[in-house]
C-alpha cells in the first residue's frame, strides 16, 4: 500500500467515526463528544493533506486533478468552512449535518484513488494554482452556506410545529444561523469570482480563444455565480433574512453540485480531465 | 467513620417554618464555626436553600446522631428542638451519600431537573472550606458528587427542556435570538404571567422593553419598572416592527394583534424573525399570524403542552439518573469500606509487631538462649526476622481476604470473621450501612 492511500484510509476511518459521533449527537443524550469529533475532522483533514502533498510530490504538479485529488480537495476544503464556524462561532451543531457530507466525499475519494489525471503541462502553474485553490474555497464555503441553510430551514420548520426535539436543541439558533450565512457569503462570493476571474486569465494566456465560452462547466459555474450574485445582493444590499434567503443558499448548492459533479456526467468540458484518466481534450 | 444527613424540605416543613432555619449564605461560615463548637472533630456543611435546609457532617457515630445534630441546628437557628424534630428527616451513611447525590442532581426539587440547586450545593461546600469545616471525609465526598450530577446532566435528560409557560417563552426567545441584548420586547396588556416574562427577559438584557396597555397609567407603572417605553394602545401597530419578540396578555374579548399588522411589520422587518407569545385567553392574536413566514407564534396551550411534554421527559429522565445514582452509591461505598479496612490492616500489623516483640522479650530473657552477650545481638535480630516472616506469611490469606471481599461485596462478613478470628475490637470508624 501506498503512503496516500494509507493516509487516504486513515482519513475516511477519522471522517467517518466523527461524521457517526456527531450524527449520533441528534438522537442520543448529549455527551461530552464535540472533542472526538473536532479531533477526528482534524485528523482526516490532516491525513488527507498529507495524500495530496504526497500525490503532489510524486506526480510533479498541483494535486487537483483525477477524482481522488478533487474529491479530497473538495473534502479538505469543506472541512475548513466547517472547522471555522466550529472554533470561532462556537456552532459545533453543524457538524451533525457537515461530517456526514464530507465522510460521503472521502469514501468517493477513496474509490477513486487509483484514477490520475495527465497534467495539462502548457497551463502556468502559478494561475493554475490560484484558479483551483480560490475555486474550492469557494466551493468549501458555498457548502457551508448551504449546510447552514439547511440548518436554518430545520429549525423555522422546528418552530412552527412547535417540535422540541433534540435536533431543536442541538442545531444552533436561528439567528446565529442567518448571521453565519450573511457573514459567510460575500467571502464565498468574492473567492470565487476571484477563481473565475484566474480561470478567464488562463484562457488568455493560453490563447483558448472563445472556445472554452460553450463549454457546460463553465456555462454551469456562470449560473452558479449569478444564483450566488443574487443572494450576495439580498444579503448586503437589500438586507433580507429569514426563510427564503435560506432556501436560496440551499438551492443555490443544486448549481454546485451540478456545475461541480454532474456537468461532467452529461456532458463533455474543456475541464474532464479532472474526471477522466486520460489527458485533456484541448 | 459515619456520615450523617438532617434536615427539613419543602415536603417535610411549610415555608413558615423553613424560613426560621435558613442562613443567609454570607453568615454560612460563622455559622458552621459556631456548629462546630457543639460539635467538635466533626466536619460540617450546611446547605440552605429556600426549598430546603440540610446538615451534612461527617465524623464519629456517637457525635453525629441525631439529637446532636438537631441541638446543633437548634443553637444557631430560632425553632425549638419540638418543632425542628417534628419536621426533620436523618440519614446515615450510604444512605445520606444517596440522598446527598440526589438533591445535587436536582431529583429531590420541587422542579424536577432546575439547574439551580447544584451551584447551591457548591456554594455550601465553598462555605464549609472557608470556615475550615470541610476534611478528608467531607472534600472527595463532595467533589464526587459534584461529578456524579455532571455526569447525570450530560448522560440524561433531567434538565432538558423548561417546565414552565414564563421559563419557557424566555427559552424559546433564546433558541430564536441568540443575543437577547439587541432585541425588543413588547407586551401588550399587562397579565401577570406576561409581567413575570417580561421581567426574565430584561434580566436577560433585553436592548428595549415597550409595554402597551389601555390603561396609560398602569403601562407607565410596569414600564418604569423595567426601565421601559409606555406606549398608548392606538399606537401599537406602529411599534410593531421594532418589536421582536411580542408577550400579549390583555383581557380583550377579541384579537388585537390582527395578522395584517403583523405582515406589515415583516414587511418593514425584511424577514427578520419575530416570536410572538399569546398568553391570554380569549386569544389576543390571530391564529392566521402563525402562517406568516418568519413569525413564529405561540399560544398558552402550546406553551403548556410543551411544559408538560418536557416535565414528563424529565420524569421518565428521574429513573435513569437514579439507576446512576445507585451505581455512584455502591462505589462510593468504597470510601468508607477503604477507611474500615486501612484501620483493620493497622490491627493486624500491630498484632504482628506485639506478638513479635513480647516474644523476643520472653525468649532473649532466659540466660540459656543468650549465653554470649556479645553474639546477642546478630541472634536477636535474626530470630527477629524469622519471627516477622512467619507471622506475616500468617496475616498475608486473611489479608488478601479482606482484599478480595472488597471486590467480591462480602466486606462485612470477612471483615467480622478476621476480627473474630484474630481477637481484634471493634473501636474503628465504620461507615457501612
Amino acid at each position: 500500500m501506498t503512503g496516500e492511500a494509507a493516509f487516504a484510509i486513515v482519513a475516511c476511518a477519522c471522517y467517518w467515526v466523527a461524521a457517526f459521533v456527531a450524527a449520533g449527537e441528534l438522537v442520543l443524550p448529549a455527551r461530552r463528544t464535540e472533542r472526538v469529533v473536532g479531533a477526528g475532522a482534524l485528523a482526516g483533514a490532516l491525513c488527507l493533506t498529507a495524500a495530496l502533498v504526497l500525490r503532489g510530490f510524486r506526480t510533479g504538479r498541483f494535486p487537483a486533478f483525477g477524482t481522488f485529488e478533487v474529491l479530497a480537495l473538495y473534502a479538505v476544503a469543506t472541512t475548513l468552512a466547517y472547522g471555522h464556524i466550529a472554533v470561532r462561532h462556537q456552532s459545533r451543531g453543524m457538524s451533525s449535518i457537515m461530517l456526514p457530507y464530507i465522510a460521503i466525499l472521502v469514501l468517493c475519494a477513496l474509490f477513486g484513488i487509483g484514477h490520475e489525471a495527465a497534467f495539462p503541462g502548457r497551463i502556468q502553474p502559478a494561475w493554475l494554482a490560484v484558479h483551483v485553490v480560490t475555486a474550492f474555497i469557494g466551493y468549501g464555503l458555498f457548502t457551508l452556506e448551504s449546510c447552514l441553510g439547511v440548518a436554518y430551514l430545520i429549525q423555522d420548520r422546528n418552530l412552527k410545529r412547535k417540535n422540541f426535539g433534540r435536533v431543536f436543541d442541538r442545531l444552533p439558533s436561528l439567528e446565529i444561523l442567518d448571521r453565519l450565512m450573511y457573514e459567510h457569503v460575500g467571502v464565498a462570493f468574492l473567492v470565487f469570482s476571484l477563481s473565475i476571474v484566474s480561470g478567464i486569465v488562463l484562457t488568455h494566456l493560453n490563447s483558448w480563444g472563445s472556445r472554452w465560452t460553450s463549454d457546460p462547466k463553465v456555462a454551469g459555474t456562470a449560473a452558479t455565480w449569478l444564483v450566488y450574485a443574487a443572494l450576495f445582493h439580498l444579503r448586503m444590499s437589500a438586507d433580507r433574512h429569514g426563510r427564503k434567503v435560506a432556501l436560496l443558499a440551499v438551492f443555490g448548492f443544486m448549481f454546485v453540485l451540478f456545475s461541480f459533479l454532474g456537468v461532467h456526467l452529461i456532458a463533455g468540458s474543456m475541464h474532464d480531465f479532472i474526471f477522466a484518466t486520460a489527458g485533456p481534450r484541448w | 467513620m459515619n456520615l450523617a444527613v438532617l434536615g427539613i424540605n419543602f415536603r417535610t416543613a411549610p415555608v413558615g417554618l423553613r424560613e426560621r432555619v435558613s442562613f443567609p449564605n454570607g453568615r454560612m461560615p460563622d455559622i458552621l464555626a459556631r456548629m462546630q463548637q457543639d460539635l467538635p472533630h466533626t466536619e460540617l456543611v450546611l446547605l440552605s436553600t429556600c426549598n430546603r435546609t440540610e446538615l451534612y457532617a461527617a465524623g464519629d457515630e456517637d457525635r453525629t446522631d441525631k439529637d446532636k445534630l438537631i441541638r446543633s441546628l437548634v443553637n444557631v437557628s430560632t425553632l425549638s428542638s419540638d418543632d425542628l424534630r417534628a419536621h426533620v428527616y436523618h440519614r446515615q451513611r450510604l444512605e445520606a451519600v444517596e440522598h446527598l447525590m440526589t438533591v445535587a442532581a436536582s431529583l429531590d426539587s420541587m422542579v424536577v431537573g432546575e439547574t439551580e440547586i447544584l451551584g447551591q450545593v457548591k456554594q455550601a461546600y465553598g462555605a464549609a472550606e472557608k470556615a475550615g469545616t470541610a476534611g478528608s471525609t467531607i472534600r472527595p465526598l463532595f467533589q464526587r458528587v459534584f461529578r456524579v450530577a455532571k455526569r447525570i446532566r450530560s448522560e440524561t435528560d433531567i434538565c432538558r427542556g423548561r417546565v414552565s409557560v414564563g421559563s419557557l417563552s424566555v427559552d424559546l426567545a433564546e433558541k430564536i435570538f441568540s443575543d437577547l441584548g439587541s432585541k425588543t420586547v413588547m407586551t401588550v396588556g399587562a397579565g401577570e404571567v406576561a409581567e413575570q416574562v417580561l421581567s426574565n427577559l430584561v434580566d436577560r438584557g433585553v436592548r428595549e422593553a415597550l409595554v402597551v396597555n389601555r390603561s396609560l397609567d398602569r403601562g407607565r407603572a410596569l414600564a418604569d419598572q423595567h426601565q421601559g417605553t409606555a406606549i398608548p394602545f392606538d399606537r401599537l401597530e406602529d411599534y410593531l416592527p421594532r418589536a421582536d419578540i411580542v408577550i400579549s396578555s390583555t383581557g380583550a374579548p377579541h384579537c388585537v394583534i390582527k395578522a395584517g399588522a403583523v405582515r406589515d411589520a415583516m414587511a418593514v422587518r425584511h424577514g427578520r424573525p419575530m416570536l410572538l407569545v399569546d398568553l391570554a385567553v380569549p386569544r389576543d392574536i390571530e391564529t392566521k399570524v402563525g402562517e406568516l413566514e418568519n413569525v413564529y407564534l405561540y399560544e398558552i396551550d402550546d406553551l403548556e403542552r410543551v411544559a408538560a411534554e418536557n416535565l414528563s421527559r424529565r420524569q421518565k429522565a428521574a429513573d435513569h439518573a437514579r439507576n446512576i445514582i445507585r451505581e455512584e452509591v455502591a462505589e462510593a461505598s468504597g470510601m468508607f469500606q477503604a477507611h474500615s479496612r486501612a484501620e483493620i490492616m493497622r490491627q493486624l500489623d500491630d498484632l504482628v509487631r506485639n506478638i513479635e516483640e513480647s516474644e523476643l522479650e520472653r525468649t532473649f530473657a532466659k540466660q540459656s538462649v543468650a549465653p554470649f552477650p556479645e553474639h546477642c545481638d546478630k541472634c536477636r535480630e535474626k530470630v527477629r526476622d524469622m519471627l516477622h516472616r512467619a507471622l506475616s506469611k500468617m496475616v498475608a490469606a486473611p489479608k488478601k481476604a479482606l482484599n478480595e471481599s472488597l471486590r467480591d461485596n462480602t466486606w462485612d462478613d470477612t471483615r467480622d470473621a478476621v476480627r473474630l478470628l484474630f481477637g481484634l475490637t471493634e473501636d474503628d470508624d465504620d461507615g457501612n450501612a
